[in-house]
C-alpha cells in the first residue's frame, strides 16, 4: 500500500471501481448472451416447428410436406442448414439436402405426454466441420384424415408406410453457430474495451478531483515541511481551507505560535545565562593571564585578588539562586506555616534598604492597617518582599516614592510593592519574571543577576499566591502578591517576631 | 602603539589596561559608548577594543558612527555574544575582528598585533632594516643576532618610528601616541626613552636607526 494518502485514496477507488465496473460488464455480458442465445434457440426452434406443422401421418403413412423452395437454407451450400427426421428412432424419414447421406447427431427419443416434447437444445458439430447447434424434438405426427386431398399438389414425397399405429418421430434442427458465436466474441470484447477506456478514464477522472480536492492538504503539508525551528514566526496560511483542515490549521498555527514564544524565552534565557555567566569568567581569566604574566606587581596582584573575591561572589550569587529555584522546580521546598505579623514584617525588611533607597532618594510608605497578621511561611515570605524591595531600591526612578500596601480580600489577602519605574514598558510585563531577564541589556550592574523576580514568583507559588506586574499611569509599576490565606489551624507555632526574620543583608536569594 | 578600550565591565578595564600598558601599548579607557564615541573622535588611536552590549549607546552603535564618519581606526570586537549572527553582523558593520569573551590575553594581544600590522600593511611579523630586526609578535629586537634589552616603552618608540619610515614625529606627538591620553608625563619622557634606546645601541656596539631633527623631532630614515 502506497504511503501517499492521495496514492492510497487513488487506488482503492480505482480498485473499488474496476471491480465494479467489471462486474456491471459481466452482468451485461451475460444478459445479452443468454437473450442472443435465446433469440439464436428461438429461431432454430421455430424452424424445427414448421417442420413439425409439416409432418403428417395419413392412411397409415408418415410424410412430410417439405418444399425446398420455401426453406433454401436447408439446401444451400453457403453456410447450409440441416434438419433429420426419424420414425421410432430407426427410420429415417427425411433429411435435408445439405446433409447428403450423412447424419446429425440425435438423443435417443424420450417419452411424450401430449403430441410434441420439449425441445432439447445441444451444440454439436455440423457434418460440414463446423460448430453448431441442434434442436431436437419428439413429436407424434397429425394424423390426417382427409381423404380427398386430391385437389393439392404434392410438393415433398417422403413418406414411409407404418399402418395406423401411433409413431414418434424425432426431428433434428442444426445449423452452424460460428457467426452467433463470432458476434459473442466481438461483443464480449467490445464489453472488455468499454469498461478498460470506463476505468481509464474514471482514473484520469479520480486523480484529477484527487488533486484538486487534496490541493489545501499538499499545500499544509508543503508549508509544514518548511517549518523549522529558526522560522517559528512562519504560520500556515491556506485562504480557502476545506471545514474539516481548517481546525487542524488553526491548532498548528496556535502551537507554533506558543512554540515560537517558547523557543523565543529558551533562546533570550541561554543568551542572558550565556552572557551573565561569560562576562565574569572573561573578567577573571583577564585577571589571572595579566597577574600571572607580571607576578612581581604587588600593588596590581592586591587589586585582582580583589577583583577575582568579588566575581567569586557573584558568581556565588548566580549559582545560589540557580539551585534555589532548581529546588523550587524539583519540589524539594517545602512550607512551614505560622503566623506572620505584616506590618513588623514590612518595617523591618524595608530598614535593609533604607541606605541604598535613601542613596537614590526615594521614599518608603507602608499602607498596612495595624495589627494584620496572616498565616504562611514567613521565611518564604521574607524572601519575596526581600527581592521586591530590592527590585524598587534599585530601579525606582530616583527621587519617587516606594509604596507597600497590604489589603484583607474576600478569601485572601494582597500585598503590593508599587514605584515609579520609568524604563519600564507595557511589553515587558510578561518578561519580568522570566529568568535572567533584566531591563538593561548590557547588564553592567553585577550587583544583581536578574533571577530575584523569578525567585521570588517561585516562592509565591510555594505559597500558593500569585505573584503578577502591571503598569499603571505615570509608569507606575506595581508588582502585586494575591491569594487565600492559609488557615489559622494550619499554623505551626505563635506569631514570628522580629527577632526570628530572615536576615535581607545576608540573603543569599536577594536579586 | 595607542588603543582605546571601550568596555562597561570595570573589572575588565582595569585588567585589560594593566596588561596592555603592561605590554607596551598606550591605552585609553571609556565605560560606555557615548565616552567612546567621545575618545575615539577626540584622539589618535591605532586600534579600538569595542565590547557590543552597553549602556547608553550600544557597541554596534558606536561602531556605526566610527565607519559612517570614516574614522580610520582598526575595530576589535569583544563580546560574550558568539552567535554567528552577530559575528558576521559586527564584521559587516565595519570592524576588522572578533573575539568572543571568555578570551585569552595572549590571543587578544597576538590580535591586536595583527590589526597593527594590518594597518601598516606588513604581513611579516619580523620587520628588516639592515642589521636590526625588529619582531613585533614577541616584541623584541635584535642587532646581528644578539637581542637588546629594550623595555616595552623604549620598544614602542623604536616600533613606532620603524613603523613610519621617513616621517619625522615632535617629542609631543610621540608622547599622546604612545602613552595615555590623560597621562601627566611630559615631552621630556619621549628624549628619556629615546636616549636609553640609543644608549642600549650603544652598548651592543650598534648603530641606533632613530636619528633627531634638530628642532622638529625623531625619525627613522
Amino acid at each position: 500500500m502506497p504511503h501517499s494518502l492521495k496514492s492510497r485514496l487513488a487506488l482503492l477507488i480505482l480498485i473499488g471501481l474496476g471491480l465494479l465496473l467489471s462486474t456491471a460488464g459481466l452482468a451485461l455480458e451475460i444478459f445479452v448472451t443468454s437473450w442472443l442465445s435465446a433469440q439464436f434457440d428461438e429461431a432454430l426452434a421455430a424452424k424445427a416447428r414448421a417442420l413439425v406443422t409439416l409432418t403428417k401421418q395419413e392412411a397409415g403413412q408418415i410424410e412430410l410436406d417439405f418444399a425446398d423452395q420455401f426453406m433454401p437454407e436447408f439446401e444451400s451450400v453457403d453456410d447450409p442448414e440441416f434438419f433429420q427426421m426419424w420414425i421410432d428412432d430407426s427410420i429415417v424419414l427425411e433429411r435435408s439436402r445439405s446433409l447428403l447421406e450423412s447424419d446429425l447427431h440425435r438423443e435417443p427419443s424420450v417419452e411424450i405426454s401430449g403430441d410434441v416434447s420439449s425441445p432439447r437444445f445441444q451444440n454439436t458439430d455440423l457434418p460440414d466441420g463446423r460448430r453448431g447447434r441442434q434442436i431436437q424434438i419428439d413429436f407424434v405426427p397429425q394424423i390426417d384424415d382427409d381423404e380427398d386431398d386430391e385437389g393439392i399438389e404434392e410438393v415433398s414425397n417422403s413418406a414411409v408406410g407404418l399402418g395406423k399405429a401411433k409413431h414418434v418421430v424425432t426431428l433434428v434442427v442444426a445449423k452452424s453457430r460460428e457467426e452467433f458465436d463470432q458476434q459473442l466474441r466481438l461483443l464480449r470484447t467490445a464489453s472488455l474495451l468499454m469498461v478498460l477506456a470506463l476505468t481509464g478514464a474514471a482514473a484520469v477522472l479520480i486523480l484529477a478531483a484527487l488533486r484538486l480536492g487534496l490541493r489545501p492538504l499538499e499545500d499544509m503539508q508543503h508549508q509544514v515541511q518548511a517549518l523549522d525551528e529558526r522560522y517559528l514566526d512562519q504560520r500556515i496560511e491556506l485562504p480557502k481551507a476545506p471545514a474539516e483542515l481548517e481546525p487542524v490549521v488553526h491548532q498548528l498555527n496556535g502551537l507554533l505560535a506558543r512554540l515560537h514564544k517558547a523557543f523565543q524565552r529558551e533562546r533570550r534565557l541561554s543568551d542572558d545565562l550565556a552572557h551573565e555567566l561569560r562576562t565574569p569568567i572573561a573578567e577573571l581569566r583577564a585577571l589571572t593571564d595579566v597577574g600571572s604574566r607580571w607576578p612581581g606587581d604587588a600593588a596590581s596582584a592586591q587589586t585582582f585578588y580583589q577583583a577575582a573575591g568579588d566575581i567569586a561572589l557573584q558568581m556565588e550569587r548566580i549559582v545560589e539562586h540557580l539551585l534555589a529555584l532548581a529546588r523550587m522546580d524539583g519540589g524539594l521546598e517545602t512550607r512551614k506555616l505560622q503566623a506572620l505579623d505584616v506590618n513588623a514584617t514590612v518595617d523591618q525588611l524595608w530598614r535593609a534598604h533604607e541606605v541604598q533607597a535613601r542613596q537614590r532618594d526615594l521614599t518608603f510608605r507602608a499602607d498596612i492597617a495595624s495589627g494584620s497578621r496572616i498565616i504562611t511561611d514567613p521565611a518564604k515570605l521574607q524572601m519575596i518582599l526581600t527581592n521586591l524591595f530590592d527590585n524598587a531600591a534599585s530601579y525606582a526612578a530616583p527621587g519617587s516614592e516606594v509604596e507597600c500596601a497590604f489589603r484583607r480580600e474576600a478569601e485572601g489577602f494582597s500585598l503590593s510593592v508599587s514605584n515609579r519605574a520609568d524604563d519600564i514598558e507595557a511589553k515587558d510585563l510578561p518578561l519580568l519574571f522570566d529568568r535572567f531577564w533584566r531591563k538593561d541589556p548590557a547588564r553592567s550592574d553585577s550587583l544583581h543577576t536578574g533571577l530575584g523576580l523569578s525567585l521570588a514568583r517561585s516562592f509565591a507559588e510555594l505559597l500558593e499566591l500569585e505573584l503578577d506586574a502591571r503598569l499603571e499611569a505615570d509608569h507606575l509599576l506595581v508588582l502585586r502578591i494575591r491569594g487565600r490565606e492559609f488557615p489559622l489551624d494550619s499554623a505551626e507555632d505563635d506569631s514570628v517576631s522580629t527577632n526570628s526574620f530572615h536576615d535581607p543583608d545576608h540573603s543569599d536569594l536577594q536579586c | 602603539m595607542k588603543i582605546l578600550i571601550v568596555e562597561d565591565s570595570e573589572r575588565l578595564r582595569l585588567s585589560l589596561n594593566i596588561g596592555l600598558k603592561r605590554e607596551g601599548y598606550a591605552v585609553d579607557l571609556a565605560a560606555d559608548g557615548e565616552e567612546g564615541l567621545e575618545f575615539a573622535f577626540a584622539y589618535d588611536y591605532d586600534v579600538i577594543v569595542l565590547d557590543l552590549m552597553m549602556p547608553k549607546v550600544t557597541g554596534l552603535e558606536v561602531l556605526k558612527q566610527l565607519r559612517q564618519r570614516e574614522h580610520p581606526a582598526y575595530v576589535l570586537i569583544l563580546s560574550a555574544r558568539d552567535a554567528v549572527d552577530d559575528r558576521v553582523q559586527g564584521l559587516d558593520l565595519g570592524a576588522d575582528d572578533y573575539l568572543v569573551k571568555p578570551f585569552s590575553f595572549d590571543e587578544l594581544c597576538a590580535r591586536l598585533q595583527a590589526l597593527v600590522r594590518r594597518r601598516h600593511q606588513i604581513k611579516n611579523p619580523c620587520i628588516r632594516l639592515g642589521n636590526l630586526s625588529l619582531n613585533s609578535a614577541i616584541r623584541q629586537v635584535t642587532a646581528d643576532d644578539k637581542a637588546l634589552p629594550l623595555t616595552p616603552s623604549e620598544y614602542s618608540v623604536l616600533e613606532f618610528l620603524i613603523l613610519r619610515r621617513g616621517q619625522v614625529f615632535s617629542k609631543d606627538r610621540l608622547l599622546e601616541q604612545l602613552h595615555d591620553s590623560d597621562t601627566e608625563a611630559s615631552a621630556n619622557l619621549i628624549e628619556v626613552l629615546v636616549s636609553n634606546v640609543r644608549k642600549k645601541f650603544r652598548l651592543a656596539e650598534v648603530e641606533c636607526p632613530i636619528k633627531t631633527r634638530r628642532r622638529i623631532g625623531y625619525l627613522v630614515e
